[in-house]
């Protein structure tokens, strides 16, 4: 059975294509189509999807969207209702897109994708989300826990997943969200919603948790962990451009950080605010998962997903202090992983099928044959060397890694969700500490205090970082934790290890990432230390590479020392502009009503 | 005799901004004529958004919309 997953028309447009219960293909539009956080109908991904499962379109047997619109629709009519007369504006431009596209999903998939209506099949956002992680994750049961912005009017759910079965127990609706929370503080912060959350959980180390009973008394928190906004102050509920009312600017007696000084400096005031919406942020997850294990009839495993599931600080902490034994996370647990989200659910809960095996790495993107990268490097007349011996390649990277040299590193399918494994990753040695520097201010072009991130040999994970038996933690294979680096490994990995001691590891396995588990290795025999930074391979606000077109535009464009085509090596001096790799920048985030429709 | 293709192109563009504009002028007109009078009643007897504060939590029972294919072939 062949089910097709899709999410699209909010943010991260994404297909994700299940054959007999095997995740064979995930994708988002973006890498494709170079339009970051593309929302448009997937149409590349599907086409990837589609071939590399080495099926026609005519074969598939569902194709799944990932919420119900007619749901949102409502939630935004009544929430017009709800906040007349301020809702003017976002009605009139929320209906604009509505009416004009969004109400035919139906029609549009079936017309543009060529596939007859019957075969279409219309999920919950939350319900995806929650299919998303636990049909993916190790365990037979397990307790489920979603939490993110907003889905139809769902912003959090509480349930149970059994076998092939998930029931939905509890949901907190719009708009008390904790993911709203977080994005409103974003926006206090001077950056981008939908977009710089990861800065703003990237300052937090800068900062002291001091307004932590100020945040309290804009909401309230129950002991169970639901949330209630008192909402005159925010504005999300009813503004085309705003998430905070002036009130809220009153509350802490001081405005909103201007968008442009947001890259340049670290302001004290800003980054304590970061430091204490993510303790708040903490707190009501630890109050969540208690009630959760209670609920849930003392489960020892929970699945997380949805976009607060990406708040890696959070994550580790939950694993750490919560009262659930083990821990899952998909690789892609906001929207665009509802898209797999979506198929899944239409094959085990719908299709009454067994569940497959569990997601034990993230290369479900596409690849590139060594003759297909030699081709490209041919025609485009780019000088290059290639080492064929395996080891020696590595021992070649691991010397020049060591040299302080920095390296684009493109090998195998690329990977789901929005972390770069080691399959689109630029590389560099974490124990210069300059590296940190370098590579933000002269490759990625991005702000100073953004933090990068370890790749460790999981087998060794342990020795460097504060998690004992490494194997156990799948979120740690898709960068989902930031743990403690072990306080006398500090000083050894100083490009790495952020200003509170932490760091974002990533674990890699030998079995699921051969190549870039057998370079660490190298660079450890070498150094001592079988860790490598790790970043993703894009300029700031560009999607990740997909193609080798990209990786050779995108080291063109950076201050990278080597390009790493599989074992094709790829030279600074051979940097030049080459036509068709265009892609479109993106800084902006979303805007307000984006955020909520 | 042969279109002006820069010419149809300024039509198409003119056409789609005032099919906008349109729109918005109606929109607008349904917001505050239809809707308003309905939104102050609703005001009165309904808080979808439960902007007032629950006694007890903010958890409500998953609302389900439905199993089975029938539900899952519906949009709502």
């Amino acid at each position: 059975m062949n089910v097709l997953g899709l999410s699209f028309d909010y943010h991260d447009s994404s297909a994700a294509l299940i054959k007999d219960g095997v995740l064979v293909a995930a994708a988002s539009e973006e890498r494709f189509s170079r339009v970051k956080h593309d929302s448009s109908l997937p149409k590349l991904a599907v086409e990837f999807a589609i071939q590399k499962g080495g099926i026609t379109r005519d074969e598939l047997d569902w194709v799944v969207f990932y919420e119900k619109p007619f749901v949102k629709f409502e939630r935004m009519l009544l929430t017009g209702l709800a906040t007349f007369p301020r809702s003017a504006g976002v009605f009139r431009e929320s209906m604009q897109r509505w009416v004009s596209d969004k109400l035919w999903v139906k029609s549009h998939m079936a017309r543009k994708l060529g596939v007859p209506k019957k075969k279409l099949l219309f999920a919950e956002h939350h319900m995806s989300h929650a299919a998303a992680s636990f049909f993916t994750s190790p365990f037979a049961d397990s307790a489920i826990l979603t939490v993110d912005g907003a889905g139809e009017w769902t912003t959090a759910t509480m349930g149970i997943g059994r076998g092939n079965k998930i029931e939905l127990l509890k949901e907190m609706r719009f708009p008390h969200s904790l993911g709203l929370l977080y994005s409103a503080f974003t926006a206090y912060c001077g950056f981008e919603i939908n977009e710089g959350e990861y800065k703003l959980m990237g300052m937090h180390p800068y900062g002291t948790p001091r307004y932590t009973d100020k945040i309290k008394q804009l909401i309230e928190v129950g002991e169970d962990g639901s949330l209630w906004h008192d909402m005159r102050y925010f504005s999300y509920h009813f503004s085309r451009n705003d998430t905070l009312s002036t009130a809220f600017e009153e509350h802490f007696g001081r405005p909103r950080r201007d968008p442009k000084e947001s890259d340049k400096s670290l302001d004290p005031y800003y980054c304590d605010m970061a430091a204490s919406i993510q303790a708040v942020t903490e707190e009501v997850l630890l109050k969540m998962l208690p009630h959760l294990h209670e609920v849930s009839g003392g489960m020892k495993s929970v699945c997380l997903s949805g976009g607060v599931a990406l708040n890696s600080v959070a994550n580790y902490k939950l694993m750490r202090d919560g009262p659930f034994e083990e821990v899952y996370i998909h690789p892609a647990p906001g929207d665009d992983g509802g898209a797999a989200g979506a198929a899944y659910w239409a094959y085990n809960q719908i299709c009454d099928q067994p569940r497959g095996p569990a997601l034990d790495h993230a290369f479900l993107g596409s690849e590139y044959s060594d003759e297909q990268i030699e081709a490209f490097l041919r025609e485009n007349d780019i000088p290059y060397e290639h080492i064929a011996d395996d080891q020696a390649f590595y021992q070649f990277v691991a010397k020049a890694l060591e040299e302080g040299q920095v390296c684009g590193w493109f090998r195998g399918r690329f990977e789901w969700g929005p972390r770069a494994l080691g399959a689109r990753s630029i590389i560099a040695d974490p124990r210069r500490a300059e590296m940190k520097e370098k590579l933000n201010s002269t490759i990625k072009f991005r702000e100073a205090f953004r933090p990068f991130a370890p790749s460790v040999l999981e087998e060794r994970a342990d020795e460097f970082f504060e998690i004992p038996n490494a194997e156990k933690h799948f979120p740690a294979r898709f960068m989902l934790y930031v743990a403690p680096v072990r306080a006398e490994k500090r000083d050894v990995l100083p490009a790495i290890t952020h200003e509170d001691g932490s760091g974002r590891l990533q674990t890699v396995f030998k079995d699921t990432n051969p190549g870039y588990h057998q370079m660490i290795k190298a660079f450890g025999d070498l150094t001592g230390v079988p860790v490598v930074m790790n970043t993703s391979f894009n300029l700031k606000g560009e999607p990740i590479v997909e193609s080798p077109a990209h990786a050779f535009n995108t080291f063109s464009l950076s201050g990278m020392d080597l390009l790493l085509l599989h074992n094709f090596i790829i030279r600074a001096d051979a940097k030049k502009k080459i036509a068709e790799t265009r892609f479109h920048l993106r800084h902006e985030g979303d805007s307000v009503l984006q955020m909520v429709s | 005799m042969e279109s002006d293709p820069s010419l149809l192109k300024t039509l198409l563009t003119f056409s789609e901004r005032f099919g906008q504009m349109l729109s918005r002028i109606l929109l607008t007109v349904l917001y505050y004529g239809l809707l308003g009078p309905v939104a102050l009643f609703y005001q009165r007897c309904a808080d979808p958004l439960h902007l007032r504060k629950r006694p007890s939590g903010n958890w409500t029972a998953w609302d389900d919309h439905g199993v089975g294919f029938k539900a899952a072939r519906r949009q709502d």
